[in-house]
């Protein structure tokens, strides 16, 4: 071996030996602060621990007075989209009633007389004053003696026509007993009573 | 010669070496000192904290910290609902012909 390759060959292990040496103290004095910040973060957590058992009442209050008005207006919400959506629904069941009823026709002036028929059957007596808008008084001229003899009632026409979209409404005499058989009452009523089975309809209970 | 130069690269690699373990030493020493001191300051900040609330004073800082995340996971909460009132309004257009057949039917006597 020459002298250069002796020579060489201390300074490749000198270098390397150094290298080690610094690469082994990088390594420790690393471990040594991860140890450091483990230990920092253990005391850490351990004073919010203690401290939240101080205060962990109001902190609770501090979250309960935020997030639960969040889930309140949140429900609030959607409370609301479900009376918008029900509200369309009804929106929409009454333009196609009145539709239905602006119409007229055979099967609107079938149901006109079902309505009647009703009313009169829960009045209960024999002599009854039938009110409808204008156009229905119209086609209940006609037929009113026609339908008294059907139900076996004496039935009058009032000559002043209502403020109604369609159906009735159907008084005693001395207007004592008044049954309110318009379709918007009993849209109204559907409204009140049928609500949860049209909300079961369109799926949003 | 030759003898002579070998030997005192020698002793200038021993120097070498000699230094990287100081200035290890040096490295280690200073990750201590700092790890030190990072775990007297939370001490000393821990105690702090401590004895604040101790004396009832110092809960703002967690209570502003607490109200914070609240608040976060309050728009969390809130973008949920909203999340949810977008599904409910997506209604389709069949289901809403149903549910307004289902009023007109009781609407109308039998």
């Amino acid at each position: 071996m020459s002298s250069i390759e002796l020579e060489a060959g201390l300074i490749d292990k000198a270098v390397e030996e150094r290298n080690a040496i610094i690469s082994k103290a990088e390594v420790r004095a690393e471990r040594i602060l991860e140890n450091a910040r483990q230990e920092e973060e253990r005391i850490n957590s351990d004073v919010d621990r203690h401290l939240r058992t101080i205060v962990g009442s109001e902190l609770r209050a501090v979250h309960d007075r935020i997030v639960g008005r969040a889930n309140l207006d949140g429900r609030k919400m959607i409370m609301e989209a479900k009376m918008e959506l029900l509200d369309t629904v009804f929106e929409y069941a009454q333009e196609k009633l009145e539709a239905m009823a602006k119409k007229g026709g055979a099967d609107y002036q079938e149901i006109v007389k079902k309505l009647i028929s009703e009313a009169a059957e829960a009045i209960g007596e024999d002599e009854l004053i039938v009110s409808s808008n204008k156009a229905d008084n119209g086609f209940l001229k006609k037929t009113i003696s026609e339908l008294s003899k059907e139900l076996g009632v004496s039935l009058r026409l009032d000559d002043k026509p209502i403020e109604t979209m369609g159906g009735v409404i159907v008084k005693n005499q001395r207007s004592t007993k008044v049954y309110y058989n318009t379709l918007e009452g009993r849209l109204s009523k559907v409204r009140g009573s049928k609500a949860s089975e049209v909300a079961e309809k369109l799926g949003v209970i | 010669m030759e003898m002579e130069r070998i030997l005192s690269m020698g002793s200038r690699l021993q120097k070498l070496l000699i230094e990287a373990k100081a200035e290890a030493e040096r490295m280690v020493s200073e990750a201590q000192k700092e790890a030190d001191e990072m775990i007297d300051a939370a001490r000393t900040e821990s105690n702090r904290r401590r004895m604040r609330a101790q004396r009832g004073t110092g809960l703002e800082e967690m209570l502003a910290e607490e109200e914070k995340k609240a608040v976060k996971e309050a728009a969390k909460v809130a973008k949920d609902y909203e999340k949810q009132v977008e599904e409910l309004r997506k209604i389709p257009a069949e289901k809403m012909e149903s549910a307004v057949e289902l009023v007109i039917k009781e609407v109308l006597p039998e």
